[in-house]
């Protein structure tokens, strides 16, 4: 991914603030970045129980990933900037909290 | 209808079979509770624990003011000397002590919860999920169900279980299942499904120990040893497959992973560029990527080169796999006569008709009026993932799943409302082509697996992906395997929701233990239970008989019934007001997630769990009254028109199914996987990281192809350990919660086996026991519980069944003290009883009768 290119605000919810170290961070991306590209370079400075949290396998993200674009719940192959206006990524894994009949 | 006479739509939550109700109010009282004949969820019936509701809410004893502890000891039977505060007051201290949790490590959280007698579930869920807690679990089953009959199902069927398509099926056959005959998913329409395809002639054959519910209905009872299901049903796999020669070669060609080529490694051979599992094109003569092939020249057996290796397709392995399952091998383990496993297995080959098709709807679709269902009782074990798995297998060689007359999932496909095309969802292809769900009650799908991972969970999940739950919620070694795996932190608080774990999980003296350790227990309750003896602070919930819900039966995959008919979309809304201080836990909730400062979590997770969207999506930093969630889930389903206050006059909205929705299998290019290739490199990755941490491993347990593996019952040595203990779940009762009720204690005390100790009364004679006789029934981990003698022809002669989750001792409970027998005090909870692939606690013990 190249490192020239635009500025994204990413919020990490949950669990992953703790991962993170901290709730918001500024990340630079390619103007043709895709959320995928923006996962991949989270994983690369925070380190492997952060990419272990956000990845299944390497390249594939969790089925309970979920991305928000300005809050509103987006594909990980979709690019990052929507209409010119500045993105506020937010990235949330949502445990494994629920199952069993009862 | 006046205000002062008025009947009320809602949701019965007595069980999780969420059967839709109305409430018949008269000056504010609840009077009576009928079934609601406009939702599908139900038809208008109810079982006699829905028609009992109104026992349950005016239960003089229910719970009304927030309570705290001012003893400090706890343990069982210990008072804890209940002082009554003020919500304030309680709310100070719960919010207080979470958000000093969260700060410091929200992984320190320990939810457990349950659905029933309770007001909702889905709020709990969410705000574990916002608080970034991995620990929570259901413990109202606790460890008795969901983690194989559900990984099965939602692999097979995308679905969280199964039933025969009871409006075309002709000839089922069920293990340990009661779908139709008893308590559970849909029960109600369900019964009257069942009993319909009893008149048209449906065959129904039932694989038990005990011959109860569904058995007294049925064509045939065939008993069977706890935990030998899979070896009746690889027999049967070898009858068919083998001696028979009948299977349906173009669903395994084109909807299961039989044609992709195993090498000698047992793993896919795969293709250079692509990595796509490869198959053998006979039409070309060559292997080609699964996705590139004629579907009519795939080949099933044989042996080929292909990437460099001799490779055979999957199903060839399979079939030569379950040679070595003869019915008499069958017979050693399961008690079931060769001879009987050989024409079941021949009836229902031929019922079959593999081939067949039939008009529905005005299209043309395949037709295999058979299935093999299976449920609490083949998965209640140790060995519960490779039983499903041998039993589905039934269903996917004659290619009857998810077809006319088949097994059916419930509900895995809908394409929404007419008018606004919601709920939408479908399951789609995955990695190597297998079926992803559309849907699923759990945000960790059943597929595509994680890879195995250093567990940072109390239960240790993350090493095995394919379990839910595991063991170390609440056993025996839990410390010792949380140190073994470096669990960097320990619970500090619980909240519970409902559940009495003290009565669900395992033996009562171990759960306690494990409940002794966490500093601060939170429970909300209607009633006071064993577990309360356990908790700190009580909060007073509303009952689901005073409580909102937008989603009360879990739509779709989990409460609604499968085959032809109608969608149903009910809500639950309170039928009378609730009394004293209770507040609905969602509401209390709500505030905590400000106090604690969660609520761009929360709102975030509401958005994406309850599919919020459009101008109907929360806000993330704006917030909401449970009742505004609720109003914005239903208008993002239905439209603007139709949120909370059209769903409160009108109960439920009804629309019909479409035929592709209902028999999807062929209309979808997804496959299912005969052979699980999969677990070769699971084992090997989570191999690693447990022999590493000193955890002993038997591959056997991931074998890609289904074994009979035997439970730690089945290995008892001690000839005075005669008999195999079980329990079964009794119609009259869910679980724990239902015993003080009084009707149901009634109709429980009336009936024959409710609170005694079946015992086959030949068995029974030879031990010299009559009825009625008090006895001890003793497991060889010196663990033992007393009860009344039954004797009857309709239990196995190697087996004793009890009856539910009974044997309360609270004084708080004066109606269910002292009823009935707590079998779960038998069963030991720790790692050799847990299962080493999908963490399922073992429910079955080796006993002794003393007099
Ligand atoms: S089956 Fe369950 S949900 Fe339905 S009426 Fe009975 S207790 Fe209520």
């Amino acid at each position: 991914m190249a490192t020239t290119g635009r500025v994204v605000s990413v919020k990490f919810l949950g669990f992953l603030q703790r991962l993170a170290g901290h709730r918001e961070a500024s990340v630079e991306v390619a103007a043709d970045a895709t959320l995928a590209d923006l996962l991949d370079a989270l994983a690369r400075s925070y380190g492997p129980a952060f990419a272990s949290a956000i990845f299944r396998t390497p390249g594939d993200v969790h089925t309970h990933l979920r991305v928000f674009v300005n809050e509103e719940e987006a594909q990980v192959t979709d690019r990052i900037v929507t209409g010119g206006e500045a993105a506020q990524v937010a990235v949330l894994v949502v445990p494994g909290f629920e199952g069993g009949s009862r | 209808m006046t205000a002062s006479d008025r009947w009320v739509a809602s949701t019965c939550g007595l069980c999780y079979g969420t059967c839709s109700i109305r409430g018949h109010v008269k000056d504010d009282v609840l009077v009576k509770i009928e079934g609601n004949p406009e939702s599908e969820i139900g038809r208008g019936r109810l079982c006699g624990k829905g028609v009992s509701g109104i026992m349950t809410l005016y239960d003089p004893n229910r719970v009304n003011a927030p309570l705290k502890r001012t003893n400090p000891l706890k343990g069982k039977g210990v008072d804890p000397g209940w002082q009554e505060i003020s919500w304030a007051e309680a709310l100070d201290e719960v919010a207080g002590r979470l958000k000093k949790v969260h700060d410091d490590d929200p992984r320190k959280l320990f939810i457990q919860r349950t659905t029933t007698n309770t007001s909702i579930r889905a709020p709990m869920m969410m705000f574990g999920a916002a608080f970034g807690t991995p620990n929570s679990w259901a413990a109202g089953g606790g460890l008795h169900c969901g983690n194989g009959a559900h990984l099965i199902g939602g692999i097979y069927h995308a679905s969280w279980s199964l039933v025969p398509d009871f409006q075309h099926c002709k000839y089922a056959i069920y293990f340990g299942a009661s779908k139709g005959h008893g308590a559970g998913h849909v029960a109600c329409t369900n019964m009257q499904q069942a009993a319909d395809a009893r008149i048209r002639g449906m065959k129904l054959v039932v694989v038990d120990p005990m011959s109860n519910f569904a058995s007294a209905k049925a064509t045939e009872w065939v008993p069977i040893r706890p935990g030998t299901d899979a070896a009746m049903g690889l027999a049967m796999v070898n009858v068919i497959l083998n001696d028979l020669g009948v299977w349906d070669a173009e669903y395994l060609a084109t909807k299961t992973n039989a044609p992709y080529l195993i090498g000698p490694d047992r793993c896919y051979v795969r293709d250079a560029d692509t990595k796509k599992p490869l198959v053998w094109d006979t039409g070309r003569g060559r292997a080609v990527p699964y996705d590139d092939a004629d579907a009519a020249g795939l080949a099933l057996e044989g042996e080929y080169d292909a990437g460099g290796v001799r490779a055979r397709p999957a199903f060839a392995r399979l079939r030569e796999h379950v040679r070595q399952f003869t019915p008499e091998w069958a017979e050693g383990l399961s008690t079931v006569p060769a001879a009987a496993i050989r024409r079941i297995a021949r009836e229902f080959a031929t019922e079959a008709m593999v081939g067949s098709t039939i008009v529905i709807d005005g299209q043309r679709l395949p037709y295999r009026p058979v299935a093999a269902i299976y449920f609490r009782g083949a998965q209640g074990h140790k060995n519960s993932v490779h039983n499903c798995y041998t039993l589905e297998l039934l269903n996917q060689i004659v290619g009857a799943a998810d077809v006319v007359g088949g097994a059916l999932g419930f509900n895995p496909v809908c394409y929404g409302h007419p008018e606004t095309g919601k709920p939408w969802y479908e399951p789609k292809p995955g990695p190597d082509g297998l079926m992803v769900t559309g849907t699923w009650v759990a945000p960790h799908l059943p597929y595509p697996i994680p890879d195995p991972k250093h567990p940072e969970s109390m239960s240790l999940g993350g090493l095995f992906p394919l379990g839910m739950f595991g063991t170390t919620m609440a056993s025996r070694d839990q410390e010792e395997l949380w140190t073994q795996f470096k669990l960097p932190y320990r619970p500090e608080i619980m909240l519970n929701y409902g559940a009495n774990s003290l009565l669900s999980v395992g033996n009562s003296d171990t759960v306690a233990e494990t409940l002794t350790r966490i500093p601060f227990v939170v429970s909300f309750e209607i009633t006071l239970t064993e577990f309360s003896e356990f908790a700190d602070i009580v909060l007073p919930d509303t009952s689901y008989l005073e409580s909102l819900d937008s989603r009360p039966n879990v739509p779709f995959i989990f409460n609604h019934p499968a085959g032809q008919g109608q969608w149903s979309w009910p809500i639950r809304q309170p039928v009378v007001a609730p009394e004293g201080q209770r507040r609905q836990c969602a509401d209390v909730l709500l505030e905590l997630v400000d106090r604690i400062g969660i609520r761009e979590e929360f709102n975030a997770i509401a958005n994406t769990h309850l599919k919020l969207d459009g101008p109907h999506r929360l806000d993330f930093k704006t917030p909401y009254t449970y009742a505004e969630v609720c109003d914005r889930e239903l208008k993002s389903h239905f439209g603007a028109e139709r949120g909370l206050e059209w769903f409160r006059e009108h109960g439920v909205i009804s629309w019909p199914k479409r035929v592709e929705e209902v028999y999807w299998r062929p209309f979808l290019k997804v496959r299912v996987p005969i052979y699980w290739e999969f677990l070769v490199g699971l084992n090997a990755k989570a191999k690693t990281i447990a022999n590493a941490r000193g955890l002993t491993w038997d591959d056997a347990w991931y074998d890609p192809l289904p074994r009979w593996l035997p439970c730690p019952s089945h290995e008892v040595r001690d000839a005075r350990y005669d008999l195999w203990g079980f329990y079964y779940r009794d119609t009259l009762h869910t679980n724990s919660f239902t015993n003080e009720n009084p009707w149901l204690d009634e109709a429980a005390r009336l009936d024959p086996y409710s609170y005694t100790i079946a015992v086959n009364a030949a068995t029974g004679r030879r031990k010299g026991l009559r009825d009625g006789q008090e006895v001890w029934l003793e497991s060889p981990h010196n663990r033992r519980v007393r009860g009344r003698v039954r004797l009857t022809e309709t239990v196995h002669p190697d087996c004793v069944g009890v009856g539910g989750c009974a044997g309360h001792w609270a004084k708080t409970l004066p109606i269910a003290r002292g009823k009935g027998i707590m079998f779960n005090d038998l069963l030991e909870v720790d790692w050799d009883h847990g299962s080493p692939v999908n963490l399922n606690l073992d429910t079955c013990v080796k006993l002794r009768i003393v007099a």
